[in-house]
């Protein structure tokens, strides 16, 4: 189901919490919504399944227009941060819940519930109830409840938010594993970059109730509108520099500029596409600070005044103060015209 | 000095020990008196002759079965609908989104609690009857073409005065009972369960019932014990026919023929024994049916 959230705007008392917000989700996609807390993912959820009314704009699931239809009529499922499994029912009651208010047939509600503990790998929790499982065990369960009815678009609300890290890896690696498999529409609300580069393809970045960039998840990340969009999806370096017959010109040398505007300009580079080594376009640069994360280092050069972040996944022990060669491919540098 | 910490389950029973102490003096001891008396023995009155032949008297008497088919029929029918609005109302107030609505209404409710029993026999009386308020309005609207077409509620052997009255009093303790309970459960099971498609009745009946059982239980088996017990509303509204057991025995304790003191208490010990077992019943039977909605 293709969703298009229109123009859409809520306010909280006189405070906006969304303005204008645009979103296309496409259909069988995984489409993640990024933004810190209180940028309003959770209103806009909520906004989707109806639960929330709105001061304008428009939700469409494939073109119709569902903006007052009720919550319970519109095939929505939702995975909330907290499993909420209702409490005095046990797992397969829960995951039956949905398929008993549809009015599914016995027969089928029980093939169902069987295929889901089997799919979501909790075939013995079936007869437990919540209280007797563990939160990521809840979680799943509140998955498999939420897959029983095949709503033809899940959103999730930071479902693993609880978690612990390992298993936040595991659950968004089912998660993914579930989408291909039952070609699913998802859009999944989430502060976690890494979750939103490791899950989605496509991505929203919501930031105090706008839409700063949407799109392919890879392109957001590696080609940013601006500062904002880029800082949203964590670190990243903007050369400044001047386009002049199609050749951005920087302190860090040229690189092409094809069908860009004459004038001032940004270059933006994440940190690990900046390559340690020689070659005859290596820029020396002294290292001014050194982050080590195990298995990555985080290094500052500075290169006359200009600074520069780069990560490593090399092992040598790099100095403060030490000389080393830098360089970047053309094609991995995003050029930004000023203004 | 160490500060005593309840850490343990004994601790706790020991903390309540006090309050319990005190309950068990009272009750226990008034009731101990109580069955003495009603056994005939009450020596300060020259009656020393001990038997169960009061018990026989009452439960011999003409009017002791339908009276108390009366006042079980009063009991059960008042709290069952002051259960089935209080509750619902206790549903609609967590589900309401207008805040200042929902206070007003919680405030009138507490005032619906606070007044006594009699002044909302007089309320109901100048609302309600053949000559009240809204008989009038509607004589006055053309409704009703005279007083006497609108209908009888009081004195009459239907008891619909007292129900009402019993109503009036029992919705606002079983909506605030219920609905602090609710406002713990909160409303992100009814959120869930609408977007799984429920209708509102149906999350009531599945998710918001099975989870508050315990308080609408105890809330409904409160209002059921007092209306069975209570005795002003119905000694001032109960028609000629019907008399209720609690206000048969407040006759009996206000004659001022005190060899009645030993039928009187004969009496006070039945109404007891019938009220624990109706009780019971009654919440037995109110469990199967909330709970029951959750399976």
């Amino acid at each position: 189901m293709k969703l298009h959230i229109k123009n859409v705007k809520k306010n909280f008392s006189s405070f906006r919490v969304l303005n204008g917000v645009d979103i296309i989700v496409e259909k069988g996609s995984f489409h993640a919504v990024l933004g810190v807390s209180g940028s309003g993912k959770s209103t806009l959820l909520k906004i989707i399944t109806g639960l929330e009314s709105i001061e304008g704009g428009q939700i469409l699931l494939d073109g119709k227009d569902v903006t007052h239809v009720p919550t319970e009529t519109r095939g929505i499922a939702y995975v909330f941060q907290s499993p909420l499994l209702f409490p005095h029912l046990t797992v397969k009651e829960n995951i039956r819940f949905g398929m008993e208010v549809k009015k599914y047939d016995k027969k089928t509600i029980e093939e169902r519930v069987e295929e889901l503990l089997k799919l979501l790998r909790i075939e013995d929790l079936g007869d437990r109830m919540p209280s007797e499982i563990s939160g990521g065990q809840q979680q799943r369960v509140s998955i498999a409840r939420a897959l029983a009815t095949e709503p033809s678009l899940i959103l999730m609300d930071e479902p693993f938010s609880g978690l612990d890290p390992a298993l936040r890896i595991e659950m968004g690696n089912l998660i993914k594993d579930l989408q291909r498999l039952l070609d699913l529409t998802i859009v999944f609300v989430t502060h976690d970059i890494n979750e939103s580069l490791r899950l989605s393809n496509y991505i929203s970045l919501l930031d105090q109730g706008e839409i700063l960039q949407s799109g392919l998840t890879h392109e957001v990340y590696y080609k940013p509108q601006n500062r904002k969009s880029a800082s949203i999806m964590g670190d990243g370096n903007w050369i400044k520099g001047i386009i002049k017959a199609n050749r951005f010109s920087s302190s860090f040398g040229d690189v092409s500029a094809i069908g860009f505007p004459t004038g001032e300009a940004e270059m933006f580079l994440r940190p690990h596409q900046v390559i340690i080594g020689e070659s005859r376009a290596a820029f020396k640069v002294k290292i001014s600070g050194i982050s080590r994360l195990g298995k990555e280092t985080q290094l500052t050069v500075a290169y006359g005044e200009e600074f520069m972040k780069i990560d490593t996944f090399s092992n040598e022990n790099y100095q403060i103060n030490q000389e080393i060669s830098i360089m970047f491919t053309d094609s991995n540098c995003h050029i930004v015209p000023c203004g | 000095m160490r500060k005593f910490k309840p850490s343990n389950k004994t601790n706790k029973y020991l903390l309540a020990l006090p309050i319990l102490l005190i309950y068990g003096l009272f009750l226990g001891g008034g009731l101990i008196g109580v069955a003495i008396e009603s056994s005939g023995y009450i020596p300060a009155l020259g009656l020393t002759e001990v038997g169960m032949a009061h018990y026989m008297n009452i439960l011999s008497a003409p009017n002791f079965w339908s009276d108390l088919t009366y006042s079980l029929y009063i009991a059960f029918f008042a709290a069952t609908i002051s259960t089935l609005l209080g509750v619902y109302m206790a549903y609609r107030l967590l589900l309401s989104k207008h805040k200042k609505i929902e206070i007003l209404v919680k405030k009138i409710m507490q005032m619906g609690m606070i007044l006594p029993y009699l002044y909302m026999v007089f309320l109901v009386l100048i609302l309600f009857s053949r000559t009240g308020l809204i008989s009038r309005v509607m004589y006055n609207l053309g409704f009703i073409e005279t007083l006497e077409q609108f209908p009888q509620l009081f004195y009459t052997p239907s008891g619909a005065g007292i129900i009402l009255i019993f109503v009036m009093k029992g919705v606002p303790f079983v909506t605030l009972f219920v609905l602090n309970i609710m406002g713990r459960i909160g409303k992100y099971y009814y959120q869930v369960a609408k977007i799984h498609g429920a209708s509102d009745f149906y999350i009531l009946k599945k998710i918001y019932l099975p989870l508050s059982s315990t308080a609408i239980i105890w809330s409904s088996s409160i209002v059921f014990i007092y209306y069975l017990g209570a005795f002003e509303v119905p000694y001032l509204l109960n028609s000629n026919k019907n008399v209720n057991l609690s206000s048969r025995l407040y006759s009996l304790y206000i004659d001022t023929n005190i060899s009645t003191i030993p039928d009187a208490m004969a009496y006070n010990m039945l109404l007891v024994i019938i009220g624990i077992i109706a009780v019971v019943v009654y919440s037995q039977v109110l469990k199967r049916i909330v709970k029951g909605g959750g399976h």
